[in-house]
C-alpha cells in the first residue's frame, strides 16, 4: 500500500462513519451495540496505524493544512530554484572554467542526495518534492551553463534528458510535480524531434503546432492503458495530454496558415473546428463511462471554448457588443438546462 | 520501482550525461584547430551596457556579429535555398490560399573574413560616393543623399563586421573543400530561412551558432579595461582583437584577446 492508497483508506472510513450515523439517526439502520463497538475500535486503529505508516490526514482541518503544505512547498520550490539559477549567474563570472564546471556537475548530484535525505527523515515528501524541483533547476542550469562555456551548438537532446532526470524523481517518490515537469521536458523534445521530421531546424518547432499532436496523442494513450502506476498519476498523464492536443487544435483552427497541410488555410481551419468538436464530445463521454472527472472537465472546458471561439467569428463584427454578450449567455443557460436534463436521466438509469 | 535504483540511476544520468559533454569538447579541441582568425570588436561584439541584468550575470560573452547587408547575400537564390532542404511550395506568395510561412533550415554557413566580396562592397560604396559627390548639389535632398553615403562608407570602413557569408551548405565537410582556405573562410553552424523580396525569394542568415562566444576569467581584464573607457555605441575603431580557434565539431573558443590602439588596426588581421 502507498501513502495515496491509504488516504482513501482514511476518507472511506470517515465517510462511511458519517453515514452510519446519519443511518441510525434517520432509524433505517442499527448496529447492534458490541458490533458497533467492535467497528469503531477497528478503523480507529487502523487510522492511527496509517497515520503511523504513512502520515495521511484524519481530519478535514489536517487537510487543508496540508494544502497550505503543498502551496509553501511550491512556492518555496520556485523561489530557490530562482536562487540557484541567479547565485551562479552572479558569481561565475569570477571563477575559472574548472570551478565552474566542478560546481555545475556538483549541484545536482547534491541536491538528487538531498531529496533521499528528505525523503528518508519525512514522510509527506513536502521538503523531498522541494528539494527534487531544485534539483531539475541544478540540472537545467547544469546543461545550458556548458553549453555556453563551451559555446556548444543548442540540440534538443536536453530536453529528452531533463526528461528523464525528472520523470526518474517522480516515479522514485511519487512526486506529481516532477511528473508535470518531466512531461513538459518530454513534450518539448518530442515536438522539437517531429519538426525535425519535415527537414526544419529543430528550434522551429513551435511554427508548426501539429509537431505537438503525436506527444499529446501518447500521454493520452498512457493515461487511459491500465498500467501500473498512481492514480493521480494517471489523471496527470490523460489531463496533461487532452490540453496539449485541445491547444493545438485552438490554435490550428484559428491560423491555418502554420499547419503542415497542402490545403488552403481556410480548409484546414474548418477542419481542425470540427476535429475540435468531435474529440471534445468523445472526450466528454468516454471520461463519463470511464468515471474520469478530470477527463470530463477538460473536455467540457474546451467544448465551451471552441464553441465561444466560433460565436465570436460569426457575430462579434457584426452584433452589438451588448446583444453579443446576451446572446452568449442564454446560450450557456440553455446548455445549463440540456446538461441538467441529461444528468437526470442518468441519474435515472443509475437508481433503475 | 525501488527507490535505491532510482538514486542510482539518477545520480548515474548525471555523471554520464556531464562525462558525454565534456568529452565532446575535449575532442572538438584536441589537435590543431580546424581554423584559428583574429577577429576584431567589430566581429566580436562587447554587450552594450552594464545594465541591471548585466550586473546579476558576471560572465562575459562577445556577440559573433556577421554583416547582415542583405546586397551581399546574391548568391542566397532560389537554387541555393533547395539544396538547403526547402521545397518548391514555399516559395508561394504570401496571400495565396494555402501559403505556409516558411520554417528555418540548419545549414553550414562559411563566412569570409575580410576578403574579396568585402573588398567589393567597399569598393562599391566608394564608388557611390564618388558618383554623388560628382553630381551638384542642387537640392538639400542631394546633399543629404550624399552625406548618408558618406556616413555609410565610414560605417563600413571602420564599424562594420568584415565577416561575409558567402555559401551555406548541409554538409561542412562539402564547404570545406569548396573553401579551403582556413584563414579567411570560417564555416559555422546556423539556422537559415528565406524571404520574399522584388525579385521573388531569397535567402537569409536567421542566426549563426553559437551567437556569443565565452570570455574565459582569464581575459575579462583586457576586456574591462576596454568597456571602462566607455560604452561601445557609435562608429568607432575597434579596441580590441580576439584569436578564435574553431574546432572539429565547428565549436569555438578564445586563444587570445589584446588592446589595439587606433594606428595599429590596419595591422591587427594582416
Amino acid at each position: 500500500m502507498n501513502r495515496e492508497q491509504a488516504q482513501r483508506r482514511v476518507d472511506r472510513i470517515d465517510a462511511f462513519t458519517a453515514e452510519l450515523i446519519e443511518l441510525e439517526r434517520e432509524g433505517v439502520l442499527a448496529l447492534p451495540v458490541s458490533q458497533r463497538r467492535e467497528v469503531e475500535i477497528y478503523h480507529s486503529t487502523l487510522q492511527r496505524r496509517m497515520a503511523a505508516d504513512f502520515d495521511v490526514d484524519t481530519s478535514s482541518s489536517q487537510k487543508q493544512l496540508s494544502w497550505g503544505m503543498r502551496i509553501a512547498s511550491f512556492l518555496g520550490a520556485l523561489a530557490l530554484s530562482a536562487a540557484v539559477f541567479f547565485f551562479f549567474y552572479r558569481f561565475w563570472g569570477s571563477l575559472t572554467t574548472l570551478g565552474q564546471v566542478v560546481i555545475l556537475v556538483a549541484a545536482p548530484l547534491l541536491a538528487t542526495l538531498g531529496v533521499e535525505f528528505a525523503a528518508r527523515r519525512e514522510r509527506t515528501f513536502y521538503f523531498a518534492s522541494l528539494i527534487a524541483l531544485v534539483a531539475v533547476a541544478a540540472f537545467v542550469l547544469n546543461l545550458s551553463m556548458l553549453g555556453q562555456i563551451f559555446n556548444i551548438v543548442p540540440t534538443p537532446n536536453a530536453f529528452l534528458v531533463w526528461g528523464v532526470f525528472t520523470l526518474l524523481l517522480a516515479y522514485g517518490y511519487g512526486l506529481r510535480l516532477m511528473l508535470v515537469a518531466a512531461l513538459t521536458f518530454l513534450v518539448g523534445y518530442l515536438s522539437a524531434t517531429v519538426g525535425t521530421w519535415s527537414g526544419a531546424y529543430w528550434l522551429s518547432f513551435g511554427e508548426r503546432p501539429e509537431n505537438f499532436l503525436l506527444a499529446g496523442v501518447l500521454m493520452c494513450m498512457v493515461g487511459a492503458a491500465r498500467l501500473p502506476m498512481q492514480r493521480e498519476f494517471a489523471d496527470i498523464y490523460r489531463v496533461y495530454g487532452l490540453l496539449v492536443l485541445f491547444i493545438t487544435i485552438l490554435v490550428l483552427s484559428n491560423q491555418g496558415s502554420v499547419s503542415y497541410l497542402p490545403l488552403a488555410n481556410v480548409t484546414i481551419e474548418y477542419l481542425y473546428q470540427t476535429a475540435g468538436f468531435v474529440l471534445a464530445g468523445l472526450t466528454i463521454w468516454f471520461g463519463i463511462r470511464r468515471h474520469w472527472p478530470g477527463v470530463v472537465n477538460t473536455g467540457s472546458t474546451f467544448f465551451v471554448i471552441y464553441l465561444y471561439t466560433k460565436f465570436f467569428d460569426w457575430w462579434w463584427d457584426w452584433l452589438p457588443k451588448y446583444l453579443f454578450f446576451l446572446l452568449v449567455g442564454l446560450i450557456a443557460v440553455v446548455l445549463l438546462l440540456v446538461m441538467r436534463r441529461l444528468h437526470k436521466m442518468h441519474r435515472g438509469e443509475v437508481t433503475a | 520501482m525501488k527507490r535505491e535504483y532510482v538514486l542510482l540511476a539518477v545520480l548515474g544520468l548525471v555523471v554520464v550525461v556531464n562525462s558525454v559533454i565534456l568529452a565532446g569538447v575535449a575532442w572538438n579541441r584536441s589537435g590543431e584547430p580546424g581554423t584559428s582568425v583574429v577577429l576584431t570588436e567589430r566581429e566580436l561584439v562587447l554587450p552594450y551596457s552594464r545594465s541591471s541584468a548585466s550586473e546579476e550575470n558576471s560572465g562575459m560573452a562577445l556577440r559573433l556579429r556577421h554583416n547582415r547587408n542583405a546586397r551581399l547575400l546574391e548568391w542566397f537564390d532560389k537554387e541555393k535555398l533547395q539544396t538547403l532542404g526547402f521545397e518548391s511550395r514555399e516559395f508561394q506568395a504570401w496571400g495565396e490560399k494555402s501559403y505556409k510561412r516558411p520554417q528555418t533550415r540548419r545549414a553550414y554557413v562559411v563566412l569570409e573574413y575580410d576578403g574579396r566580396t568585402w573588398a567589393q562592397a567597399l569598393a562599391e560604396s566608394e564608388g557611390e560616393l564618388a558618383k554623388l559627390e560628382s553630381e551638384p548639389q542642387a537640392d538639400e535632398r542631394s546633399v543629404r543623399e550624399q552625406e548618408q553615403a558618406r556616413q555609410r562608407l565610414e560605417q563600413m570602413q571602420t564599424a562594420d563586421s568584415r565577416l561575409v557569408p558567402v555559401d551555406a551548405d548541409r554538409d561542412a565537410v562539402r564547404l570545406r573543400s569548396r573553401y579551403p582556405d582556413t584563414e579567411t573562410h570560417i564555416i559555422v553552424a546556423g539556422r537559415v530561412g528565406m524571404r520574399r523580396n522584388d525579385d521573388g525569394v531569397q535567402g537569409y542568415i536567421r542566426s549563426l551558432f553559437p551567437r556569443s562566444v565565452h570570455v574565459p576569467i582569464r581575459f575579462h581584464q583586457e576586456l574591462e579595461a576596454v568597456a571602462a573607457g566607455g560604452n561601445s555605441s557609435g562608429i568607432h575603431p575597434p579596441r580590441y582583437q580576439v584569436t578564435l580557434h574553431f574546432g572539429r565539431r565547428h565549436e569555438p573558443w578564445i586563444g587570445a584577446i589584446a588592446p589595439l590602439f587606433p594606428e595599429s588596426e590596419g595591422s591587427a588581421h594582416s
